[in-house]
């Protein structure tokens, strides 16, 4: 027990002068003043060590936790992120590849869809660029040998998020086209809710895209059928853009000059397909339609023009996949048509200055020309 | 009874009640404490006096068939406080003649404390504002404070020193700071020792200096 004078009251504590000399920190208790002199008991001390000790673990403790916290939200915050597609690419040659990328087009994810695609091992694909991705996976798949049978690629796209994406599906494109140069390309466009569904069937985003536009046999079957018969079954369906392998063009280049300026594109019209090499694919349908809608002259043109679209094995505009397309694409050209046809002139020779479409538009092979006739004479026969 | 209670603490029979009182100061103090939920204040006896009351009245009524001496003890001086601490607020509720009475009576002894305290209150407060002007609190103080008695016995003779020599105390407090190497020199103690309770030293050059009679009075005790 000690006899102390109360020196200090503070809100917790109090300071005392014991009648040793020794000043201590004492428990507050009520009816405490300065200058009362006091019996305490050594319980009552306030052991300053301990209470920094105290503040000290106080202090780590709450810092711990926010870091913690921090910490928490972050990696949070960054799975989410990760796991956010931009957008879905797949690749059908015959394994069934599904790339995932976000929207700086770093792949997030490589994936086999069907059997052999899941016999390659993609997991060295990742957080590199789309273009980087996609030669790596070209050459594994020559290393595989898939590309010695196969010559045809069809590409599913589709974004998560609606908006603006022309400018990544240019980039897109680009990359696969510079990819695959001899292999004959086809595009098929999709939404958000096509890759969930292709997803649940457990087909490639293009395989459902296709199946979407197939017919029926190719449907039935539209998960084992080789890439070769489903492009060529959907090859004259809208939202399908299709490509030629490099070797066919060349031999076509020199008439493709010549021709250039006969093609009208109206780029600025085009809805869809910014690429550069989009709008020959889009020429021969503008010229078609729009000579459905115009007199004979026209037609004659037409005819003269059909040669050089042969080349171009896609027939209609890339359409929002939302809307329904072939309705779109007949309202809507005929403007497109009438326009382009009128001034035939200037649009060639802009198109040929600005978008250096010359080199494009040789891509064209000899071997389609005589189906997109057909279908050019059917869609004629049909209108 | 007295005889019962010492075989229970189990001390020498000739023990008397005074003496046994003495020795369980702190337990009573201790009991009152705890019961009141405050300190027991040292000249407020009122408090005080009753816990020995019931302290008393303990030894009288124990016998050796109640358990221990001690907790039984503990018991009356708790109901005895209670009982006190209620008549008390009783009385602050009864007539206004008895009122007058004891309000004067107490005020009386009010006064008288109060008085006393202000001088020390005065002090405490001056010996705060000189020692902050020095840097440190008292809660510095009571943290830094030389803990060993001999430490400290020796620190305050030092201090009374320093306090005596007019050069030390008025470099003191121009410079706010201890002439440390002159004092070694001077006195021959060693650095460690002024630095180690420098704080001390200081506060207690300043109570002698000032003349803070009470604290001077209450340390020195």
């Amino acid at each position: 027990m000690n006899k102390g004078m109360i020196m200090e009251v503070k809100k917790n504590y109090a300071i005392a002068l014991n009648d040793e000399g020794i000043m201590d920190k004492i428990l507050f208790k009520q009816n405490m003043e300065v200058g009362q002199k006091i019996f305490y008991f050594e319980d009552d001390v306030v052991k300053a060590t301990a209470n920094k000790a105290h503040r000290y673990n106080n202090f780590i403790k709450s810092f711990g936790s926010i870091a913690a916290l921090f910490l928490l939200v972050f990696t949070f915050f960054n799975t989410m992120r990760y796991e956010q597609a931009y957008a879905v690419v797949s690749l059908d040659i015959n394994p069934s590849i599904q790339i995932e990328a976000d929207s700086n087009q770093q792949i997030i994810k490589v994936e086999g869809v069907n059997i052999d695609g899941k016999n390659i091992d993609f997991s060295d694909i990742k957080d590199i660029s789309l273009n980087d991705g996609i030669d790596k996976i070209k050459e594994k798949l020559i290393a595989k040998n898939y590309l010695d049978t196969n010559r045809e690629v069809l590409v599913g796209y589709a974004f998560i998020e609606n908006g603006d994406n022309s400018a990544y599906v240019d980039d897109l494109k680009d990359a696969i086209q510079s990819t695959f140069k001899t292999e004959k390309v086809t595009y098929v466009k999709g939404d958000k809710e096509d890759v969930n569904e292709a997803k649940t069937k457990g087909i490639s985003l293009g395989r459902y895209e296709a199946s979407l536009v197939a017919d029926e046999e190719t449907k039935s079957k539209i998960d084992k059928a080789p890439v070769k018969d489903i492009t060529s079954s959907i090859k004259d369906k809208e939202n399908v853009v299709q490509w030629q392998a490099e070797d066919a063009k060349i031999a076509d280049e020199k008439a493709k000059i010549n021709d250039a300026p006969v093609t009208n594109i109206n780029p600025e019209v085009k809805t869809e397909t910014p690429l550069k090499e989009t709008p020959p694919v889009n020429v021969p349908n503008k010229n078609a339609e729009s000579d459905i809608n115009n007199p004979d002259i026209e037609k004659e043109k037409d005819n003269n023009i059909k040669p050089e679209k042969n080349e171009v094995l896609v027939l209609e505009p890339e359409v929002p996949p939302i809307q329904s397309g072939k309705d779109e694409t007949s309202t809507s050209n005929p403007s497109k048509g009438g326009t382009s046809i009128i001034i035939e002139p200037n649009g060639t020779i802009e198109n040929n200055t600005t978008s250096g479409k010359i080199e494009e538009n040789p891509n064209k092979t000899p071997e389609v020309p005589a189906k997109t006739d057909d279908t050019l004479v059917s869609k004629n026969t049909k209108n | 009874m007295l005889e019962c209670v010492l075989i229970d603490l189990d001390v020498n029979g000739n023990t008397s009640v005074n003496e046994l009182i003495d020795k369980h100061m702190p337990f009573i103090i201790k009991s009152i404490s705890d019961v009141t939920g405050r300190y027991v204040s040292c000249e407020n006896d009122e408090e005080l006096s009753v816990g020995l009351l019931g302290f008393h009245e303990a030894i009288e009524r124990y016998d050796n068939e109640k358990g221990h001496f001690l907790s039984f003890a503990k018991l009356v001086i708790g109901s005895r406080i209670k009982n006190y601490l209620k008549g008390e607020n009783k009385h602050q509720h009864s007539s206004l003649e008895e009122l007058l009475d004891k309000g004067l009576e107490i005020k009386d002894e009010y006064l008288e404390q109060k008085e006393d305290n202000s001088i020390l209150v005065e002090e405490i407060n001056m010996l705060k504002t000189e020692i902050s002007s020095f840097g440190f609190t008292l809660e510095d103080l009571a943290n830094e404070a030389p803990k060993q008695q001999a430490t400290r016995i020796n620190a305050i003779s030092l201090s009374e020193e320093i306090s005596k020599d007019e050069e030390f105390t008025s470099f003191m407090y121009v410079k706010k700071r201890l002439p440390i190497k002159r004092i070694v020199l001077k006195f021959s103690v060693t650095e460690k020792v002024i630095k180690r309770s420098k704080k001390f030293i200081i506060s207690v050059v300043i109570i002698i200096d000032k003349n803070f009679s009470v604290l001077k009075n209450w340390i020195r005790k």
